[in-house]
């Protein structure tokens, strides 16, 4: 090895090594790596949960005709997928992520609040069994979408109230977790680490723990008022009160919009830690993907009333939220332009996280661009509520989000066990998941151009040949993600041993610790010398 | 890191955790309070 790297032994003389055993281990959990380890399984189940869900969908959207569900089930079905993806899986693997990567980044021993970091993780297990067991409730599981929009979300049985606390312990985990790596990256970074140049992973994740202070409570205050409305009497949302129903949807999508860089920043912080690696290149423009990130979250504030152009809003409101949207391409822009840079003349290798990598940028960048054409509000009249919003969204979430957090699982997977994954199979994971996911959601550009709206359990016969092939492709993509929980436990169990610098082009603190990093990450902090060799300039 | 370095960080934490909790109960309240006075 080329480098002096910190090793578990060195670690194991003093007592910060007396590590619990069995399961107190987990749940007495102080330990950034093991409660990174329990959020990134937990977001692994609820990924399975939700995805099991979406083939019910798909399955339903095979053919014309109801065949399979009931539509009631059906539209419980899309409001629990998206709740279990958004909140459960996507949500939870970023923080897993974070947990794992950022105290070992800055150059900490842990996070900063070790046990209400614990906490934070041990609230979501209570949240999602709440969500999930109003399934089983009479009424069954909220069906109104997971924008809760009233008066239909009113019209829910019993499993309403469920679903509200359950929201509210989600957003109570989100916060708490968010004030933690906040903290964490302003107090605890090691001498030499500074703002300007620690990995931009932690500058995603610092701006994205900002978007989800300040928005998680407004998502609470609009359930909060919901249950007011059905059990109190209150008339927030209620026209026959005096209330206004589109309120909530300006509440709502105050906090929804901001949600959605909230899934994609921490994406662009790890796009920022791979392509420089397998590019063998420092990355392009530092200091601009710092400022880009953050003109992207302050943007992402004032341009929530896209999502509701169809409520009739003034002129000016139109071309206000319009240009607004519109503007976030700069910055995002930027982004694509430097890792696009970073990549020119470099030496390119084409490992699994640089094609999830690679993937992520084509792909969420056709995201972007129908996001772009939903902006304009004569064509959003023509395309909201249809299946092109659906692959609008879905092309940002799954190959941008998914893909970029399977890219970061496939980066840092030797670092974290300590042994090499079978590339191959990975590789295979990923043709796999590229293909389908562009069979699946492809199609439902043309769907929704053509006028089928989404939310529903049958459709008109004209829609019938994309809808198969749709499906085909989520069978497709559902299946193939099998395969990760495989490749891991195979690494785990039969894995060749990985070098602390698992990659070529590797830089970073991280990567200065031996693979697996010993149990306290850097106690003592790391030398100025390790820093200047760690940080990214 | 001396002994008075370490309690100085972890004064420093627990009074930005603080701040970022208040800062996120206000969010809660405020968007609530608007709301109510929208609807009187």
């Amino acid at each position: 090895m080329a480098y002096e790297t910190h090793t578990a032994d060195e670690h194991s003389h003093d007592d910060h090594d007396h590590k619990p055993h069995g399961w107190r281990r987990w749940v007495y959990a102080t330990n950034h790596k093991d409660i990174g380890t329990m959020y990134l399984i937990f977001a692994c189940v609820m990924f399975f949960i939700g995805g099991f869900m979406a083939m019910i969908i798909r399955a339903e959207l095979f053919q014309p005709g109801l065949q399979l569900v009931e539509p009631q089930f059906f539209n419980s079905m899309t409001t629990m997928h998206a709740l279990l993806m958004i909140f459960g899986a996507v949500m939870p693997a970023w923080t897993g992520l974070a947990n794992w990567m950022i105290p070992m980044q800055v150059g900490a021993p842990d996070m900063a609040l070790p046990r209400l970091n614990n906490f934070s993780f041990w609230i979501l297990p209570f949240a999602f069994t709440l969500l999930l067991s109003t399934l089983f409730v009479p009424g069954g599981a909220p069906a109104g979408g997971w924008t809760l929009y009233p008066p239909l979300s009113l019209q829910a049985g019993d499993g309403l109230p469920m679903a509200i606390f359950a929201i509210h312990l989600m957003g109570a985990s989100s916060i708490l977790g968010s004030i933690n790596v906040v903290v964490t990256i302003m107090n605890m970074r090691a001498p030499g680490v500074g703002l300007l140049n620690m990995p931009l992973f932690c500058w995603s994740w610092l701006i994205t723990a900002y978007l989800l202070i300040a928005t998680m409570p407004v998502l609470a205050g609009a359930v909060t008022m919901l249950l007011t409305d059905h059990f109190f009497g209150t008339s927030f949302f209620s026209a026959s009160g005096g209330g206004d129903p589109v309120m909530f949807q300006h509440i709502f999508w105050f906090f929804g919009h901001p949600e959605v860089y909230i899934l994609i920043l921490p994406a662009f912080g790890i796009i920022s830690e791979i392509v420089p690696t397998f590019s063998r290149k420092p990355l392009f423009g530092y200091d601009a993907m710092v400022y880009a990130t953050a003109a992207i979250a302050f943007l992402s504030f004032i341009v929530w009333a896209h999502h509701m152009f169809t409520v009739n809003m003034p002129l000016a409101g139109q071309l206000f939220f319009t240009l607004s949207t519109m503007l976030i391409s700069i910055p995002t822009g930027v982004k694509v332009f430097n890792w696009t840079a970073t990549m020119w003349k470099g030496s390119l290798s084409f490992e699994p996280p640089m094609l999830f990598a690679l993937s992520f940028l084509f792909l969420f960048t056709i995201g972007g661009f129908s996001g772009l054409m939903l902006a304009i509000v004569p064509a959003d009249f023509q395309y909201h509520d249809t299946y092109f919003v659906v692959a609008h969204f879905h092309y940002v979430l799954v190959p941008g989000a998914i893909f970029a957090i399977m890219a970061g699982v496939y980066y840092w997977l030797p670092k974290w066990s300590g042994k090499m994954y079978d590339q191959k199979l990975a590789t295979w994971h990923f043709w796999l998941s590229a293909i389908f996911v562009n069979v699946l959601f492809f199609p439902q550009h043309f769907l929704g151009l053509a006028g089928m709206p989404r939310r529903i359990p049958d459709y008109s016969v004209q829609f019938a040949d994309w809808n198969m092939v749709s499906s085909i492709g989520a069978f497709g993509f559902g299946l193939s993600q099998l395969l990760l929980p495989y490749i891991i436990w195979k690494c785990i169990k039969s894995g060749s041993k990985a070098d602390a610098r698992s990659w070529e082009g590797a830089h970073g603190l991280e990567w200065e610790l031996s693979s697996p990093p010993p149990y306290h990450s850097w106690d003592p902090p790391p030398s100025r010398e390790i820093v200047a060799r760690g940080v990214q300039h | 890191m001396t002994p008075e370095e370490i309690s100085e960080r972890r004064a420093k934490a627990r009074r930005t955790a603080i701040l970022l909790g208040l800062v996120a109960l206000s969010f809660y309240v405020a968007f609530i309070v608007m709301s109510v006075a929208r609807s009187q």
